[in-house]
């Protein structure tokens, strides 16, 4: 699987496609900070629990989800995936070496994330010296966590949607999964421990969770909700690319 | 004989559609098999079976004597090179930087072969023009490229000839000829042109709905599609003697079919015939002219109704 995996990443972070999401999503990151009001900044607030952090943090796993399923998809479109099979490779292999490289994506993404929204900080003149440091780590990775499940879920899509329906797919079950949370998030308190329970295992529902100064509600459950979730997805989508017909 | 590849009674269904039915076939190393058949007989699907990319409702086949069923059939999928349907590149990415990918994907550390592979297929000077805009001749050959940069034995190309314009069915003709004496890799090749296909074959599997009806080397093929006249007479033994005396027909020339019937590829002198016959007392009962194409073989074996 090592040839696989880096075989897969070198075309990947070749790739323009990756390249151009990452600019993009670092430019809209630095263009939102510039056109917010300066009113909208509290006082006290610092850059993870800002309006900056926040928008970017929904705008991830849109643009995760796209960018995988481009690259997965032209695997089946141009028909890559023959050039592996056909010299011998697993389909469980393959399915690994695309799940690893899709988290490389993720964690890329989220340095992106990072990254501009603090260079972004800077140039707007938003605190940074306020940051809670042990608050900011612990959610950082639990949301990393929850990213590379939702990461798990796309690679299940890109495989059980071939090609760019793959894109259309991931795009609405992300859009639909945060508007669902955000109106069950109005009819159910959160203090509701059953609607708590179903959050963690969706990135969609905690993003409003991490865009605080404190640390979350029993983190380590969440990143243990989180990461089921994806492993589920992880062994359903190895054994339906084990049985499906590709051409 | 030793063979590459071979089937035993392969079927696949898709839902109400068998595209395999009961398919028995078996490729000779060294050769060139034409594997011959109308759109939809079933041609992609066996070779997709056979690169792993789909799996067969019944029955197995043998890929360098590991069996489809068995865990070694990826270690002989190694010695496999595929083209299957339209030739899989990255379009982005320059002829140098797909073989480069591929070398990866194999585990070939390094890329000394690329330069040797590009000239093989004639794309040493294609630069940093991307695939996506080669022609299709280019891109056919980039596919061909891709499908050797693991040294293959047994390389399948699946129509690799459509579409091409007719310097670029020379060229790909050329490459497979090349590959096949120079390197002795064998060759599947699935096309539904058959005057191309018998300026390269060395063998013939003819497919039709899902099922191989004729299996052949191109010498027996040769002998079916030669011109000929078929002589129905009293006695064999006696015909020949007439054809060999009078001259008519030497012994490479003709072919005893049965007790009766005797195929003559000379044009002989049908009074000279007669004569020669009635001097050695054999009886003439009917004369019937051959001369069948390659193309009017494969009709006379699937029949020429309409496809399904």
């Amino acid at each position: 699987m090592t040839k696989l995996i880096r075989a897969d990443m070198i075309r990947m972070f070749r790739s323009k496609t990756l390249r151009l999401m990452m600019l993009l999503f670092a430019g809209l990151i630095v263009l939102e900070s510039a056109i917010v009001n300066t009113d909208d900044i509290e006082e006290g607030e610092q850059v993870f629990s800002s309006v900056i952090f926040g928008m970017g943090s929904m705008l991830l796993p849109m643009f995760v989800s796209i960018g995988i399923c481009l690259i997965i998809g032209a695997e089946f479109t141009s028909g890559g995936i023959r050039n592996k099979m056909s010299v011998g490779h697993k389909r469980e292999s393959i399915y690994g070496s695309w799940l690893i490289c899709s988290f490389a994506i993720t964690l890329a993404m989220t340095v992106v994330l990072v990254i501009a929204s603090f260079a972004s900080a800077l140039i707007f003149g938003i605190g940074v010296s306020d940051i809670n440091v042990k608050a900011t780590v612990i959610n950082l990775l639990v949301m990393t966590v929850c990213h590379l499940s939702f990461t798990a879920v796309i690679v299940l899509f890109c495989t059980l949607f071939t090609g760019v329906k793959s894109v259309a797919v991931a795009f609405i079950y992300n859009e639909t999964t945060m508007i669902i949370f955000s109106l069950l998030g109005e009819t159910f308190k959160e203090n509701d421990e059953v609607y708590k329970f179903v959050c963690r295992f969706f990135i969609q529902a905690q993003i409003k969770f991490y865009t605080t100064a404190e640390i979350t509600d029993t983190p380590w459950l969440t990143a243990l909700c989180g990461g089921s979730l994806g492993v589920l997805a992880t062994v359903a989508g190895i054994v339906s690319f084990k049985r499906k017909d590709l051409k | 004989m030793e063979y590459v590849l071979k089937t035993n009674g392969l079927c696949k269904q898709y839902k109400n559609f068998k595209a395999l039915n009961r398919l028995t076939m078996n490729v000779p190393k060294g050769s060139i098999y034409g594997f011959v058949g109308r759109n939809g007989a079933g041609k992609t699907t066996l070779i997709r079976l056979i690169c792993g990319l789909q799996f067969a409702t019944e029955g197995s086949f043998e890929l360098y004597g590991a069996n489809s069923t068995s865990g070694k059939i990826n270690d002989s999928r190694r010695k496999v090179g595929a083209v299957v349907e339209t030739p899989s590149i990255f379009p982005d990415m320059t002829a140098e930087d797909n073989l480069k990918h591929q070398f990866r994907i194999i585990g070939v550390p390094s890329f000394e072969k690329v330069k040797d592979l590009l000239e093989l297929v004639g794309l040493a000077d294609t630069g940093k023009k991307k695939a996506k805009d080669f022609s299709l001749g280019m891109r056919q050959r980039l596919g061909i490229a891709i499908a050797l940069c693991g040294d293959p034995d047994f390389l399948i190309l699946d129509e690799p000839i459509n579409g091409l314009d007719p310097q670029g069915i020379i060229e790909v003709r050329e490459l497979i000829l090349k590959l096949n004496r120079e390197k002795n890799i064998t060759v599947l090749i699935s096309s539904h042109i058959l005057d191309e296909l018998s300026k390269l074959a060395t063998h013939y599997g003819f497919i039709d709905k899902g099922t191989i009806v004729k299996e052949l080397s191109a010498e027996e093929l040769n002998d079916a599609c030669r011109k000929c006249v078929t002589l129905t007479v009293s006695d064999t033994q006696k015909a020949v003697n007439a054809l060999e005396d009078s001259g008519i027909a030497s012994k490479a020339e003709y072919k005893i079919l049965d007790g009766n019937r005797i195929d003559v590829y000379a044009q002989p002198n049908i009074t000279q015939l007669v004569h020669a016959l009635d001097k050695q007392g054999c009886e003439l009962v009917t004369v019937k002219e051959h001369d069948e194409t390659l193309e009017g073989f494969f009709i006379s074996l699937v029949g020429g109704d309409s496809h399904d």
